[in-house]
């Protein structure tokens, strides 16, 4: 008799978790990860699954019920975001059909957008740095932010008074376009709960709850910019250390206290800056992994699964990154030698990731068949993997028929 | 000013000492040194950053540390070369058009080949990112190069890489050049996909890539 969607939701939330528990579940799970294959597979442009629910969802459904992975990656929050992007004018970032044409994908710009003088401004008082310098120089729309009265400020009669720079035009023009903004994003979050109750209706759980980036990342990406950030690290490292550090105790601290509250307990972690190459193995253990370290354990202390993303290849990492508790993390990985990363991590630490974005792109069915199988016998062998593409997961241009291949090898070579 | 200050010139740069190569420079400058033997200085120290680089003594951040000092010093010393008359412009090995393919804005990966490509003696001409098969077909009819090398880090970039292979084709016989790709998750299987003569790893992949094929 056929399982009821009840039944299959269960069982493949279950075969999950015994994976990123670092044990062996009943076959090896392959949950659907992408960026954006979704709307290409559905015959839409990108722009149209970034600006129209029904349409992203139609993708999101279409896939998930074409390929039937044991999880999927909400697609809303980091899709259908564009009109929020369009009204505050965001500059850091191209999406598809605003600046870049309706099929480009969404793509980081590096720019320095905070000076290396202002580091001790910045550590001073974060929060307000945020407030009247990044978001001023970010959002071309939110220019007026700058002008934010420092909010210790409104006090007394100052309350009566510093309330003066709610006065102006260009400051009321920014609050009216972050209640727009605010509006579409509440629309884009219902929306996203109410279709993961729909997929979870039909037997598919969703899978990822928050999403953070370690402070070295948020540093390099977000303010400095690539050049600026690599060159601190020879220039002014005490800055960068207590940077770092500020941003782990305030920044990650704050976003793993909302992660807490989410329902999905996986905390996803891309990480850019620490790969090899990028970094001396010295600058690795003194800038990145050791604060890393910290706030996967804050992660983990909070009760959730942290998900790092290790972009790139990380192979010469992998003695230090093997040291966090048995069975509390799943590592994602791109170019990193999988079979590698499993004789150093053993069980320890579910490895997620397999199917390179050449051989979905550019490969024939029988050689994604063949490539799961040797996963399975090798970094799979004894369960805590989680089978994936690994450009992001599933590229955009991967073949259909060889992701299909993909899913139908795990459930026909996968059992334990 | 004496054979010592070359040396110590080339081995501040070399050591990542910033200040005090910067200070030495124009110091060496202000006292009537040949910007032309200054600028050969510099390329003598990027020879063994580039050598230690590729021992994996340094990294990125040195990578980007010794270009800010070149571009100061650069910017110090061409100014005079005219004014002092010094001459002879550097032999230049062979040129390599480089750039990130049409779609992708990455570029820190093409920077640092680049820059490996530089130190190794060639003329790099350097298209930038998001660059079309036009702007490739372009710089190939005005810089006649050995090597095109085509950067790319989002899997899009393979079919970019593709259909400016398959343009370069139509547009002319490949038999001038050769044509190396890299990047992201370029590999073997990306090579064959996309009909390139070759594809690196890394930054010293693409300097031996060159090596061989304009060996003399």
């Amino acid at each position: 008799m056929d399982k009821s969607p009840q039944e299959l939701y269960a069982e493949r939330q279950r075969r999950m978790q015994e994976a990123m528990a670092g044990r062996v579940p009943d076959r090896v799970p392959a949950p659907f990860f992408t960026a954006d294959f979704h709307a290409r597979y559905a015959g839409y442009t990108l722009a149209e699954t970034v600006y129209d629910g029904d349409k992203l969802e139609r993708a999101v459904e279409k896939v998930i019920l074409d390929f039937e992975p044991d999880a999927f990656e909400q697609q809303h929050t980091r899709n259908l975001i564009g009109r929020q992007l369009d009204l505050i004018d965001y500059q850091p970032m191209e999406w598809p059909g605003s600046r870049i044409g309706a099929d480009d994908p969404f793509q980081y710009l590096d720019r320095e957008i905070m000076r290396a003088d202002e580091y001790r401004e910045l550590i001073a008082d974060p929060s307000w740095f945020w407030l009247t310098r990044m978001l001023p120089r970010t959002a071309k729309n939110l220019e007026a932010l700058a002008a934010f009265p420092y909010p210790p400020s409104l006090v007394y009669t100052g309350a009566a008074i510093n309330v003066a720079a709610f006065g102006t035009e260009e400051m009321k023009r920014a609050m009216d376009t972050l209640h727009e903004a605010g509006k579409c994003a509440l629309e884009t979050i219902a929306r996203e709960r109410a279709f993961i109750q729909r997929m979870a209706g039909l037997g598919f759980p969703a899978h990822r709850g928050g999403a953070m980036l370690c402070p070295f990342d948020i540093i390099v990406d977000f303010m400095r910019g690539a050049k600026g950030g690599m060159l601190d690290m020879m220039r002014r490292p005490d800055e960068l250390l207590a940077a770092i550090d500020m941003i782990l105790n305030t920044f990650s601290r704050r976003a793993v206290d909302l992660f807490r509250t989410l329902p999905n307990k996986v905390v996803f972690i891309p990480l850019h800056w620490g790969i090899d190459g990028f970094m001396s193995p010295k600058q690795f253990r003194t800038f990145y992994w050791p604060q890393l370290r910290r706030m996967i354990q804050m992660v983990i202390d909070a009760g959730l699964t942290p998900m790092p993303f290790f972009e790139g290849e990380c192979t010469s990492r992998l003695e230090i990154i093997a040291d966090v508790p048995p069975g509390t993390c799943t590592y994602q990985f791109e170019n990193t030698d999988l079979v590698r990363a499993r004789a150093v991590f053993g069980n320890t630490i579910c490895i997620r990731g397999g199917m390179s974005g050449s051989l979905l792109i550019a490969g024939s069915p029988t050689e994604v068949e063949e490539q799961v199988k040797t996963l399975v016998a090798t970094v799979g062998k004894e369960g805590a993997f989680i089978l994936d593409g690994s450009a992001a997961g599933i590229p955009r241009e991967a073949r259909p028929a060889n992701v299909k291949a993909m899913f139908d090898a795990a459930r026909a070579h996968g059992v334990y | 000013m004496s054979n010592d200050d070359d040396q110590r010139l080339i081995g501040l740069l070399a050591d990542m000492e910033e200040e005090a190569a910067l200070a030495l420079a124009r110091q060496m400058l202000d006292s009537g040194f040949d910007p032309m033997r200054m600028l050969d200085l510099c390329r003598q120290a990027m020879t063994i950053v580039g050598a230690r680089y590729e021992a994996e003594e340094y990294f990125l951040t040195e990578l980007m540390l010794a270009g800010e000092m070149l571009t100061e010093i650069s910017g110090m010393a061409r100014p005079l070369i005219g004014e002092r008359g010094a001459g002879g412009a550097a032999a230049h090995r062979a040129c390599v058009v480089i750039g990130t393919v049409k779609g992708d804005l990455h570029d820190i990966g093409k920077n640092i080949v680049t820059f490996m490509l530089e130190i190794a003696g060639y003329e790099v001409v350097d298209l930038g990112v998001d660059v079309p098969a036009q702007r490739f077909l372009a710089a190939i009819d005005a810089h006649k190069p050995s090597v095109v090398a085509l950067s790319g880090f989002l899997t899009l970039a393979f079919d970019s890489m593709k259909e400016i292979i398959e343009a370069f084709q139509e547009a002319r016989s490949r038999d001038g050049f050769k044509i190396m790709i890299g990047g992201g998750q370029v590999d073997d299987r990306v090579r064959e996909f996309t009909r390139a003569d070759a594809f690196g790893r890394n930054a010293m992949d693409a300097v031996s890539l060159c090596n061989s094929w304009t060996a003399a």
